[in-house]
C-alpha cells in the first residue's frame, strides 16, 4: 500500500491535497477506496491513462477534470479552487515522513502561540515552553496572547531544566528576579 | 482545580499528524517529482529497501541523511512558487 500511495500520479496529488484543508471534505466521502483501486478506476478508462501517464497539464479538459472530482466525491466546489495546485503541483508533506511516520515540521514560536491560542479557551492556564529563558521572546508571546486574551495566566518555566547562568542570569533563585512579574 | 495548556510546538521538529488544520502551515514536505518528472521515492521507502537488502544500520543512517540532505523541507506556503510542474527544478 505504502509502495503504491509513493509511485501513484495525480491520485497522490489528492492525498497530499487533502492534507491541506479538505478534512471536513472527507465527511462526505461517498466511496472510500485504497489507492491501488483508485489508480486501477482510473486507469480503467481511456481518459484516465491520459490524465495520470501525461507529463504536461495541456491535455486536461474540464470533461477529465471532472472525472477525477467525481471519482474522490469530495467538496467540489472547494475542490476546483485548488484545480490549478491540483493538476501542476509536485509539492507533498507524506514522501519525507520518517521511518515511524512523523510529519516534519518547522515548530518555533509562531507554531507555539497559535496553539496557545487554540486551547486558551478551554484552559485555566497557556504554558508556551521555550529552549531557552528568553526575557524578550516571553514578552513577545506573552503580548500575542494577552492581545487574543486579555489577561489570561500564563505559566513560564522557571526550573532548572533551563540552564539559567549560561544565558545571563546569575542568582535567578536567590534574588527572586521580576521575571515572572514581566510576563503578566 | 486547574487546567493547564502546554505546548513544545516551540521546538518541535516532528509531529505524528496532520489531522489537525491549524497544523498545517508548519508542516514541511518536499518536491515530489524529480527533474526528469518521475516520483521521488518517499524516504521511508528508501530506508524500508536498504533494510530488506540487509545494509548495516550505519548504512541506513546514511542513507537518511543523504535523502534529506538532497531535499529542500518547506512549508506549503514557502515553496508555493516552485511546486508547479513546469516549475521542476533542472539543476
Amino acid at each position: 500500500m505504502k509502495a503504491s500511495l509513493i509511485s501513484g500520479g495525480t491520485v497522490v496529488l489528492q492525498a497530499e491535497l487533502m492534507n491541506f484543508g479538505f478534512q471536513r471534505s472527507s465527511k462526505r466521502f461517498r466511496s472510500r477506496v485504497t489507492f491501488p483501486r483508485t489508480r486501477r478506476r482510473l486507469l480503467s478508462s481511456a481518459i484516465g491513462t491520459q490524465l495520470l501517464e501525461s507529463q504536461t497539464p495541456r491535455h486536461v479538459t474540464w470533461l477529465q477534470i471532472f472525472l477525477v472530482l467525481n471519482l474522490t466525491g469530495t467538496g467540489i466546489v472547494r475542490r476546483s479552487m485548488l484545480l490549478p495546485f491540483l493538476l501542476t503541483s509536485n509539492f507533498g508533506n507524506i514522501v519525507p515522513r520518517t521511518r515511524e511516520g512523523y510529519y516534519h515540521t518547522t515548530g518555533g514560536i509562531d507554531a507555539a502561540v497559535s496553539r496557545a491560542l487554540a486551547f486558551a479557551p478551554c484552559a485555566d492556564l497557556i504554558w508556551l515552553e521555550t529552549k531557552t529563558p528568553d526575557l524578550k521572546q516571553a514578552q513577545s508571546f506573552a503580548r500575542r496572547i494577552h492581545e487574543k486574551f486579555p489577561g489570561k495566566w500564563l505559566v513560564y518555566n522557571l526550573s532548572p531544566s533551563f540552564n539559567w547562568s549560561a544565558h545571563g542570569y546569575s542568582g535567578m533563585y536567590r534574588s527572586q528576579p521580576n521575571l515572572p512579574h514581566s510576563l503578566l | 482545580m486547574l487546567l493547564i495548556a502546554r505546548t513544545d510546538a516551540e521546538s518541535a521538529r516532528l509531529l505524528s499528524s496532520t489531522v489537525d488544520a491549524r497544523d498545517h502551515a508548519y508542516i514541511r514536505g518536499v518536491r515530489t517529482r524529480l527533474p526528469d518528472g518521475s516520483h521521488r521515492l518517499a524516504l521511508a521507502e528508501v530506508l524500508d529497501r536498504a533494510e530488506a537488502e540487509g545494509r548495516s544500520s550505519a548504512e541506513i543512517d546514511n542513507l537518511e541523511a543523504k535523502w534529506l540532505s538532497e531535499v529542500k523541507l518547506t512549508t506549503f506556503d514557502e515553496g508555493k512558487p516552485h511546486f508547479g510542474r513546469d516549475c521542476c527544478p533542472s539543476s
